[in-house]
């Protein structure tokens, strides 16, 4: 079967559903692996590509009920629920100007009791202190919810984040589209037509966006490849995609608390199959902070070319009890992926290079990285 | 063997290493040091994997609470990428047929597993949890058989993994065996 795939992609033919499943069926996982990373070798070399940059959650307190979610919070007062006022976030950059970061990622909880002058005053906040910072941020579920609970269009939403300073919007909320998982473990929030269409709307307003996909907890193989189809659909239509980024379930202290965490075979797996069938996106991520480093390394000879970025601070995993780094530093990110190696290339959120580090033959493990083979607990990314 | 694999592998020059081996002569099977080091890292485990499945099978033998064979090969404590390097190099230049264990402990079943299609064909315990931590004598209620317990619950997840990859767990428990031979990356043992 993945002989008669290598054949249909060398004739330079699209991959259908059959296809996909037989990828994620296959058990020639070096064949795979192969045909992954000849793929992003064509596209890309032996480049791989990170950033400098800033995780802000800016509060926890969510009105919706995810199974898969250890971060959310009901309500404001409950323990351990928390809404930074806006000079707290904004210290979160302050602290950082003497290495700023070129992008601040902001993803956050549902909560119905903040205005929605709060995320505009934040955005305008961040770009008054760096005019240059590229702001990343509110989830299409966020945005989704902005539009309902406000009563706004979403593109009046986008109109008014654009105008304080809105930049590109992350991939979470895509979780699993297909009915069957998606009412069982995200029900009341946006649906997938929804994120979808929220993402459709972004790109026409000349936003580009990411896209991720929450596997490894009650999803089939199909479900995963119908997820991956209508992503490949909505990119055939606006191209406003930038990278695809599988987010590894994690069971730890969430509605789900019972099953397997997904292995990393699966995650090497998911990540080569979905460079091969997402012919129409440029990156497909390894992101560190769910992989944990050692397998993110793996994963740049598995079809990845990106292993995101220093996330500098982070408090989702973190309050979880996680013991992985919160962050790497640029030089580790550098070095770990010359360990790999690959040629580390820093980029600035809309993937315009902004450095080019060498390719260079480094010891693997030379590098000391903190709690490397740590691998960090998913728990929200709205 | 796919195309891409036999590229990959004729890419790296390691296609006659298949042929070597294949007509038993290890004696013949000529890769520099230094390939290990920098080849590129799916042709050694593409390699690797194919003498595994030609000379050992698809069985995985899991050693819980006693030492191994002490004529296995034992790959431990490396991080990710030069784990996978030592546990294929055993396999390259190792005896026909050798096993080739993973220390889990040590390096954790997520890499453990992963090393299995770089040329392992063994793990060695004692059992851990998620965390790498040992795991507890407690027992969890399953539906339709009443108490089992954790060490039994692993065992069946382990099984669900392996067969996932199409590999086939055999178990093994009990009386003291003497230290294994230990393979470390530095080590030029085979
Ligand atoms: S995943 Fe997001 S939307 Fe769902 S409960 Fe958690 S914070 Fe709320």
């Amino acid at each position: 079967m993945l002989s008669e795939i290598v054949r249909k992609i060398d004739r330079g033919e699209r991959l259908d559903v059959a296809d996909g499943l037989a990828l994620f069926e296959t058990r020639d996982l070096l064949g795979l692996f192969a045909l992954a990373d000849r793929l992003k070798e064509a596209r890309h070399g032996d480049r791989v590509y990170f950033n400098r940059n800033l995780r802000v959650e800016v509060t926890n307190v969510c009105e919706a009920s995810c199974l898969f979610c250890s971060f959310a919070k009901l309500e404001e007062g409950h323990p351990g629920a928390r809404t930074l006022a806006l000079e707290e976030a904004w210290r979160e950059l302050e602290q950082r100007l003497d290495d700023p970061p070129t992008e601040i990622h902001i993803v956050n909880g549902l909560h119905p009791g903040l205005p929605f002058s709060y995320y505009e005053d934040l955005l305008r906040g961040f770009k008054r202190i760096a005019p240059e910072v590229h702001l990343k941020c509110f989830t299409a579920v966020e945005l989704h919810f902005f539009a309902r609970h406000y009563g706004m269009r979403h593109a009046e939403v986008l109109d008014r984040l654009v105008s304080a300073g809105l930049g590109s919007l992350p991939g979470g909320g895509a979780e699993i589209f297909h009915p069957e998982v998606r009412e069982r473990i995200c029900a009341d929030k946006a649906t997938a037509d929804e994120w979808l269409e929220v993402h459709r709307i972004a790109h026409r307003l000349g936003l580009r966006s990411n896209a991720t996909m929450l596997y490894g907890h009650i999803e089939t193989f199909a479900h995963r490849v119908d997820h991956l189809a209508r992503l490949r659909a909505l990119q055939d239509e606006t191209g406003g995609f930038q990278a695809f980024i599988p987010l590894a379930f994690h069971p730890d202290g969430n509605g789900m608390r019972n099953l397997p965490a997904p292995t990393a075979m699966d995650d090497l797996r998911t990540l080569a199959v979905s460079r091969l069938f997402l012919d129409s996106f440029d990156h497909v991520k390894a992101y560190w902070v769910s992989l944990g480093p050692d397998v993110a390394q793996i994963a740049l000879a598995c079809g990845a070319d990106d292993i995101d970025g220093t996330i500098v601070h982070e408090t989702i995993y973190s309050a979880a009890g996680s013991s992985s780094p919160s962050g790497l530093t640029k030089a580790e990110l550098v070095r770990l992926i010359q360990e790999a190696g690959r040629r580390p290339v820093e980029r600035d959120t809309l993937y315009r290079v902004l450095e080019e580090h060498p390719r260079v033959a480094v010891p693997e493990a030379s590098v000391k990285v903190r709690d490397r083979k740590a691998r960090r607990h998913l728990d929200v990314l709205v | 063997m796919h195309a891409i694999i036999r590229e990959i592998l004729d890419r790296a020059g390691l296609l006659a290493v298949l042929d070597a081996r294949a007509a038993g002569r290890v004696d013949l099977v000529r890769v520099p040091a230094a390939t290990f080091d920098r080849t590129d890292l799916l042709a050694l485990g593409a390699l690797a994997d194919l003498l595994r499945a030609r000379e050992v099978g698809d069985t995985v033998t899991v050693t819980w609470g006693r030492p191994c064979d002490p004529a296995a090969l034992v790959v431990r404590g490396e991080p990710g990428l030069a784990l996978l390097r030592a546990a294929a190099r055993a396999r390259i230049l190792g005896p026909i047929g050798a096993r080739i264990h993973v220390d889990v402990p040590t390096v954790g079943f997520e890499l453990a597993q992963v090393a299995l299609a770089f040329g392992a064909d063994a793990l060695v315990g004692p059992p851990v949890d998620r965390r790498g931590l040992p795991l507890a004598d407690g027992t969890v209620r399953v539906k339709g058989e009443g108490p089992v317990s954790l060490a039994t619950m692993k065992e069946r997840e382990i099984r669900r993994i392996l067969e996932a990859a199409g590999r086939v767990a055999v178990f093994e428990r009990g009386a003291d065996a003497t230290d294994p031979t230990v393979l470390r990356q530095e080590s030029h043992a085979v």
